[in-house]
C-alpha cells in the first residue's frame, strides 16, 4: 500500500516529479493495463491508450486536486482515454461503435494473446454488444470486482443508476449466451 | 432455571430494549430480487481473465514513457514556434497591406472606409509586387501574439476547475454521454 499523499506531493515538487513518477508507474501500471485492456481489447491499442494515459497524468499533476483520490482520478483518465481512442477509431473506420465492438471482439479468435476458451469468447462477443456505459459497469464490477462506490466516483453516475446498468447488461449476456449457445 | 432464565430476559429488556439495532441500506429490499437475479446469472459466466499479455512488457513500460514524454517536449517547443511563425505570416501581411492603403487614401483624401473585404484584387496585386514583408513586420505582429509558459504560470486558475476541465477536456464529456 503506498502513501498517496506522500506520492502526490513528491510529484508535484519539480527535483522529485521523476523518480515520484516512476513510483506511481510501476504501482498501477498493470491496474489500469487490464482496465483499458478489458474496454479496448487489443494489446496494441491497450499500449497506445496506457501510454497516453500516464502522458496525460505527468502533464496534469500539478493540477491534481488532493480532494479526490490519485487512483481514482487515474482511473477516470485511462476510462476517458480508452473511450476516446474507441470513438477515434470507429470514426476513422467510418463505422458506429456497436460495429466497431463487434468487428474488434471477433478478431478474438485468431489473437494470440487471447487465452480464453468457447465460452469466454462468447462472453466478449456478448459483451461488445452492450451499449458504452453497460460495458463499462460489467466489466469494472464483475471482472474487477470494484465496489459500485468505488464504480460511482470513477463514472460519476449514482450507485442506483450503476446497479440498473449492471442489471442490463447482465441479462442482455444471459440472453445473448443462450441465443447463442442453442 | 425458567425462572431465573425469564427474569434475566426480563432485567435485558428492561435496560436495553427492543429495539433491531441493526439497519439495511436504503431500497435494499426493494432491489433484493434484482440483486439476487443479477448474481444468479452470472454464475454461469466464465470468471478467469482470458486476455495475454507478453512477459516483458511492463518491465520496458516506465521508459517507454518517458522517451515519449522527452519526445514530445522537444517536439512541442520546436511545433509551437514553427506554428506561431506560420500563423503571423498573414495577420502581418494584412497588417501591412492596410497600412499601406490607409496611407494612400489619406494622401489621396478618400473617405471611404478600408477594411480588408473592400480591397480590390488588383490592390492587393500591386502591393505584392511592390512590397516585401521583412521580418520585422512578422515579429511585430507576433511580440503580441506568442503567449509565454509565464502566462499560465502565474494566472490564477482554481484547482476546481481544472480537474473539472481535465477529466472532460479533450474528451468532450465522454463518460456523461455514455448510453
Amino acid at each position: 500500500m503506498i502513501d498517496e499523499i506522500a506520492l502526490v506531493k513528491d510529484l508535484q515538487t519539480p527535483s522529485l516529479k521523476e523518480i515520484a513518477f516512476r513510483k506511481l508507474i510501476r504501482t498501477y501500471k498493470e491496474r489500469l493495463y487490464w482496465h483499458i485492456r478489458k474496454i479496448v481489447i487489443t494489446h496494441e491499442d491497450t499500449d497506445d491508450v496506457l501510454q497516453n494515459t500516464f502522458i496525460k497524468v505527468f502533464k496534469n499533476i500539478d493540477r491534481f486536486n488532493a480532494q479526490s483520490k490519485l487512483y481514482t482520478w487515474l482511473y477516470r483518465i485511462a476510462t476517458n482515454e480508452a473511450i476516446s481512442f474507441i470513438q477515434k477509431k470507429a470514426k476513422e473506420k467510418n463505422v458506429d461503435l456497436n460495429e466497431y465492438h463487434t468487428s474488434v471482439a471477433s478478431t478474438l479468435l485468431h489473437d494470440v494473446l487471447f487465452d480464453g476458451d468457447e465460452i469466454a469468447l462468447l462472453l466478449q462477443k456478448a459483451i461488445a454488444t452492450l451499449p458504452e456505459k453497460q460495458k463499462l459497469v460489467f466489466t469494472m464490477k464483475y471482472f474487477d470486482e470494484m465496489k459500485y462506490e468505488e464504480i460511482s466516483n470513477i463514472l460519476e453516475t449514482s450507485v442506483g443508476a450503476l446497479k440498473a446498468s449492471y442489471f442490463h447488461a447482465v441479462k442482455k449476456i444471459e440472453n445473448y449466451i443462450k441465443a447463442t449457445a442453442h | 432455571m425458567i425462572e431465573e432464565t425469564k427474569n434475566s430476559e426480563k432485567f435485558i429488556k428492561n435496560t436495553i430494549g427492543n429495539k433491531n439495532p441493526f439497519t439495511t441500506p436504503e431500497n435494499y429490499f426493494e432491489n433484493i430480487e434484482e440483486d439476487f437475479a443479477t448474481k444468479l446469472a452470472t454464475n454461469d459466466f466464465p470468471k478467469k481473465n482470458p486476455f495475454k499479455v507478453s512477459e516483458d512488457y511492463f518491465d520496458h513500460l516506465e521508459d517507454t514513457i518517458f522517451s515519449k514524454i522527452d519526445a514530445e517536449r522537444k517536439h512541442v517547443n520546436v511545433i509551437s514556434l514553427q506554428q506561431k511563425l506560420i500563423k503571423g505570416i498573414p495577420f502581418a501581411a494584412a497588417a501591412a497591406i492596410l497600412l499601406f492603403i490607409g496611407f494612400n487614401s489619406f494622401q489621396f483624401n478618400l473617405k471611404e472606409t478600408i477594411t480588408l473585404d473592400s480591397l480590390s484584387e488588383a490592390d492587393l496585386e500591386y502591393w505584392l509586387d511592390s512590397n516585401t514583408l521583412h521580418d520585422s513586420d512578422i515579429a511585430t505582429v507576433l511580440e503580441d501574439d506568442i503567449i509565454g509558459e509565464n502566462t499560465f504560470y502565474f494566472s490564477e486558475i482554481e484547482d476546481e476547475s481544472i480537474e473539472d476541465f481535465l477529466n472532460t477536456d479533450t474528451n468532450s464529456y465522454l463518460l456523461n454521454e455514455l448510453k
